[in-house]
């Protein structure tokens, strides 16, 4: 990495996250990485990779994560508001006025045969990305047990989700740190 | 509606924090509060709700937002965007220079990697909710299996998924032939 890389003024931060969330049709991450990484030269491909892991590292949304840190770590607290309602601002507008034609028409029979055919693809995604997903579990027996425990009390015992973490956590830290403890002895 | 507002500013705050692997997790138990509980929506609804805010432009999450306009109108929206994007922007915000410190440490590689198990668990009871809503047909069955074969096999971009089924759907309503 260099230290030549530019440091883009607020106005420009902001306009590229409104950018970024304007044209991230099927997610932002492609988008996000195309701005600062192609378009406006901000960061190299390392460095975006590097911001990513770090978004995807705490809770909500990992793409409005990298920008509070990369708007903190160009203009601080200003930057990460800027970036954050810039990626905001065109979905926002979407997605409401989205709400309002599906309010006015869901009773539509032939909205719900749209709707009756786009949910189930909907829960299929889902369920490839779930599927997807599995293959990075650590191969052993105590990281399966807890994915079928947290999975049970979930969909089926149906606690609230702060309960099921409450109990999840811990053992899988438990079990993880176990595991790695037993592989160094 | 006032009280509405408030129960969604909280409950989005709360998932907000919890969402630890994106905004997915945390679906079962938006569905559990929002239609079981609250009953501010249908089943199907909700399913149709996260469809929207995976076709729309943006980043996923914005489900929230539509659930906040369905309960309590065009405040509710904007409550739950709020809600649901400050606290975990403060985390993000205070967090990044702390873990980038200590991140290579074992403790912290372990503690990531077991989260794993506890993500996928609570991804995986999110599409069971999500699957038992809305497939009540053998057509819309095959549908779900289709695009999760798509998925866990290809790398084709899943918004193409959403767009040719939208046209199986306008095929089927416009010949009457109502399979969905």
């Amino acid at each position: 990495m260099t230290n030549a890389q530019p440091i883009p003024t607020k106005l420009n931060l902001f306009w590229s996250f409104v950018l970024i969330g304007a044209m991230g049709f099927g997610g932002v991450l492609p988008w996000a990485r195309y701005m600062l990484v192609t378009r406006r030269g901000w960061m190299d491909e390392t460095a975006f990779t590097e911001l990513f892991t770090l978004g995807q590292f705490f809770p909500g949304p990992n793409v409005a994560n990298c920008g509070v840190i990369y708007g903190r770590r160009t203009h601080g607290l200003a930057g990460a508001v800027l970036a954050v309602t810039g990626l905001y601002l065109a979905p926002t507008a979407t997605t409401i006025i989205a709400g309002l034609l599906i309010q006015r028409y869901w009773s539509n029979p032939q909205v719900q045969q749209v709707f009756g055919a786009v949910m189930p693809v909907a829960s299929g995604l889902m369920l490839g990305t779930a599927l997807r997903l599995t293959k990075g579990i650590p191969r052993y027996i105590g990281a399966v047990g807890v994915l079928a425990v947290t999975f049970v009390l979930m969909a089926f015992v149906k606690l609230p989700l702060w309960l099921v973490l409450l109990v999840c956590i811990p053992l899988s830290m438990a079990v993880s740190f176990g595991h790695k403890r037993g592989h160094a002895a | 509606m006032l009280l509405n507002c408030w129960r969604i500013l909280c409950h989005c705050a709360l998932w907000s924090v919890l969402s630890i692997g994106g905004n997915t997790v945390a679906l079962s138990d938006i569905y559990r509060y929002a239609v079981d509980v609250q009953h501010w929506l249908t089943g199907p609804q909700f399913v149709a709700f996260f469809a929207i805010s995976q076709a729309l432009p943006g980043p996923n999450g914005m489900a929230l937002v539509l659930i906040g306009q369905q309960a309590a109108g065009l405040p509710g929206a904007f409550t739950a965007l709020v809600a649901k994007l400050v606290p975990s922007s403060l985390i993000a915000y205070t967090g990044a220079s702390w873990y980038e410190r200590n991140r290579e440490r074992d403790w912290v590689k372990t503690a990531k990697s077991g989260l794993i198990p506890v993500t996928v668990g609570l991804l995986l009871a999110a599409t069971f909710v999500l699957a038992h809503a809305v497939d009540v047909k053998l057509s819309r069955i095959l549908l779900t299996a289709a695009a999760a074969f798509v998925v866990y096999r290809t790398k084709w971009n899943p918004i193409w998924l959403i767009f040719g089924s939208a046209a199986l759907g306008i095929i089927s309503a416009l010949t009457h032939a109502d399979i969905f």
